[in-house]
């Protein structure tokens, strides 16, 4: 299943409020889970869902601002946020979210639509008709590889009902409620919030989840272009999750693209500085990249979190081994 | 479009068991497993006594290697799934499941991309794990029975199922223990608790000291690994006691820094193994005074899996 097109359904079960929301995260927090509030941001997200489904906007809001106070960038968790808003009559908050959304996903056609839609309501007609032009433009740019024919189906749909809501005169500016001020990502929950993750690798039940460990087999695969749309729909399934993130940066990475894979490391620590497949990584990331110094920082970091030796450190520490061999070699 | 009824289906099913995550023995198990019987017994192992002394140390060694995920790479090694996990004392796991890998309890498809793509065939087709007494003698080896030597079938199994890359004398100690395994040796069903986990930890680090007696390096550091493994297993029974958990903590790194001594010379490890093995008494006696009050206890672990 294409990313594309499977992102579309997941997104639709919030715009027709149709569907079941995905079975709750299991388990207990995860041991090494900072003290303090818990947020789990998994939870949180199919909480934000089944509201918006249900027309609970502020609960919505909030469940969906529990989210972004720990994963502020999620391009899902800012979407539907801006549709909580959106529900809640708030235009002119949403239009942050939308405008989030896309900044983290270029090719978010929904949010797009819903930008525009937005804009058109608070009366700015060249926004609506900037992001029309884009969406046409995404199109334009498809391929049979890049896109499949259920996302450019609903793409141009999005185009022609910006286009449908710029015919009329444009509406009158929504009356906004005062709280506008809010910034993005500090929302209830608090930024003090700690999140629990378990490993979605071993969750059992979970369609997310499952999707994730389609990924890893097509990483395994080295389809690391296929795995980057799964991760993406895992991540539109199931909420925010270190583990997505870190396997995006992995994927971005091994197609040579170190600066979307370092931004998704940073994101999957952010989350849980802990999180020993991105700290790895990262360091593998620094050693491509031939700052070796800052990879054996990485490898000191694995060490403090694994006392009984781990895979990551392990792995780490053989690549730093084989590039300074090769170095002290190539110096001979 | 399936999305719909994968979620829908997702929301009917249940959770793992409770804490059992917090466990790695317990990562493993069907949804309905009994998980408290299942911690606290196990099938029991199928090798003679007369094996169990230092002249079988190459047995030994692959005995500690068997229960290690680090001979493994990719997610196996990194979620902590061994040889162990799904030949538990060397014979089959009824119990052993894992969504997207077994179908019924007991059965895992060994040609997925999941933990290595070398084997993918494209198709879900998992087969029940094998009992791997009696598989030295056999004369052909895996699911096609394509293997006639039992080192080429452990060097493809932990390279091309699980993303291994393990020297020869690992493949070496592990297909000695195998062939160690003897059905007539069978004692039957044996409990888990701290003197058989602590008896683990001791075995791998005598195989150790007898792998940098050998300066077979690359042997003794897995082992070390390996009992380092061991002690991670004791940690996770003794999360509720938070001042024996910073000893056993302490313990790791004393060990570690055993493990980088035996780096520099095999002389230099073994030293630093006997220093680390005369604090050993001490250690072991704080543990089992505590004993009850750990999760290697029926009752605590009931307890604790109900939460």
């Amino acid at each position: 299943m294409k990313f594309t097109e499977a992102v579309a359904a997941a997104l639709a079960l919030c715009l027709t409020g149709s569907g079941a929301a995905a079975a709750p995260s299991s388990g207990p927090p995860a041991p090494s889970a900072p003290s303090g509030p818990q947020v789990n941001p998994q939870t949180s997200f199919e909480e934000g869902i089944a509201a918006l489904q249900a027309g609970e906007c502020k609960k919505a809001e909030k469940k969906f601002g529990e989210v972004l106070s720990i994963a502020s960038r999620h391009a899902e968790a800012n979407y539907y946020m801006g549709l909580a808003k959106t529900k809640c009559g708030k235009d002119k908050q949403a239009i942050k979210y939308f405008e989030r959304a896309i900044k983290e996903r270029e090719n978010f056609v929904e949010a797009r639509e819903q930008l525009a839609l937005a804009s058109i309501r608070l009366g700015d007609r060249a926004e609506a008709e900037a992001q029309r032009d884009a969406i046409k433009s995404i199109v334009a740019a498809c391929t049979d590889e890049t896109c499949d024919a259920p996302y450019v189906e609903r793409a141009k749909k999005a185009a022609a009902k910006i286009e449908e809501a710029l015919a009329p005169a444009p509406a009158p500016p929504a009356a906004e409620p005062p709280a506008d001020d809010e910034p993005l990502g500090d929302q209830p929950g608090g930024a003090a919030a700690a999140a629990a993750f378990e490993p979605l690798f071993l969750t059992d039940g979970d369609a997310g989840a499952a999707r994730y460990r389609e990924a890893v087999k097509l990483i395994n695969q080295q389809r690391y272009a296929e795995a980057i749309e799964d991760l993406y729909l895992a991540q539109a399934i199931s909420g925010p999750h270190p583990d997505i993130l870190n396997y995006l940066g992995f994927a971005h990475r091994k197609l040579g693209k170190f600066v979307e894979a370092k931004d998704y490391y940073a994101q999957a620590l952010a989350m849980n500085p802990d999180h020993l497949g991105a700290t790895e990584y990262l360091g593998e990331l620094y050693l491509e990249t031939g700052e070796t110094k800052l990879a054996r920082k990485q490898l000191a970091r694995l060490e403090k979190l694994c006392p009984f030796g781990c895979a990551e450190a392990e792995d780490l520490a053989r690549l730093i081994a084989v590039k300074e061999s090769a170095r002290a070699a190539s110096t001979e | 479009m399936s999305l719909l009824a994968s979620l829908a289906a997702a929301a009917q099913l249940g959770a793992t068991a409770p804490a059992a995550a917090d466990l790695s023995e317990a990562r493993w198990l069907a949804p309905d497993t009994d998980v408290l019987a299942f911690l606290t017994e196990a099938p029991g192992e199928c090798l003679p006594a007369t094996l169990r002394t230092s002249a079988a140390a190459q047995v030994e060694a692959g005995r500690a290697l068997f229960r290690s995920p680090l001979i493994f790479g990719g997610p196996a090694a990194r979620y902590g799934l061994s040889c162990n996990a799904c030949h538990r004392d060397g014979r089959s796991n009824p119990r052993f499941f894992f969504d997207g890998l077994s179908g019924e309890p007991g059965t895992a498809d060994v040609t997925t991309a999941l933990f290595s793509a070398s084997r993918e065939d494209g198709v879900f087709n998992p087969r029940p794990i094998p009992d791997l007494v009696g598989a030295g003698a056999k004369k052909s080896l895996g699911s096609a029975g394509s293997f006639h030597d039992l080192e080429a079938f452990i060097d493809a199994a932990v390279a091309e199922e699980f993303q291994g890359d393990v020297e020869p004398s690992l493949v070496a100690a592990l297909a000695a223990y195998l062939r160690a395994l003897d059905p007539a040796a069978c004692t039957g069903p044996r409990s888990i608790g701290l003197a058989t986990a602590l008896a683990d930890f001791r075995r791998a680090l005598d195989a150790a000291d007898a792998a940098l007696a050998r300066a077979d390096h690359a042997l003794a550091d897995a082992l070390f690994l390996a009992a380092l493994q061991d002690l991670q297993r004791v940690a996770e029974r003794y999360r509720p006691l938070p001042a024996l958990l910073s000893r056993i903590h302490a313990k790791a790194a004393e060990l570690t820094s055993a493990r980088r001594a035996a780096a520099q010379s095999p002389e230099a490890g073994r030293a630093a193994l006997r220093r680390f093995r005369s604090g050993l008494a001490d250690f072991d006696a704080a543990l089992s005074a505590a004993q009850a009050d750990s999760l290697y206890d029926r009752d605590v672990l009931a307890a604790s899996l109900k939460r």
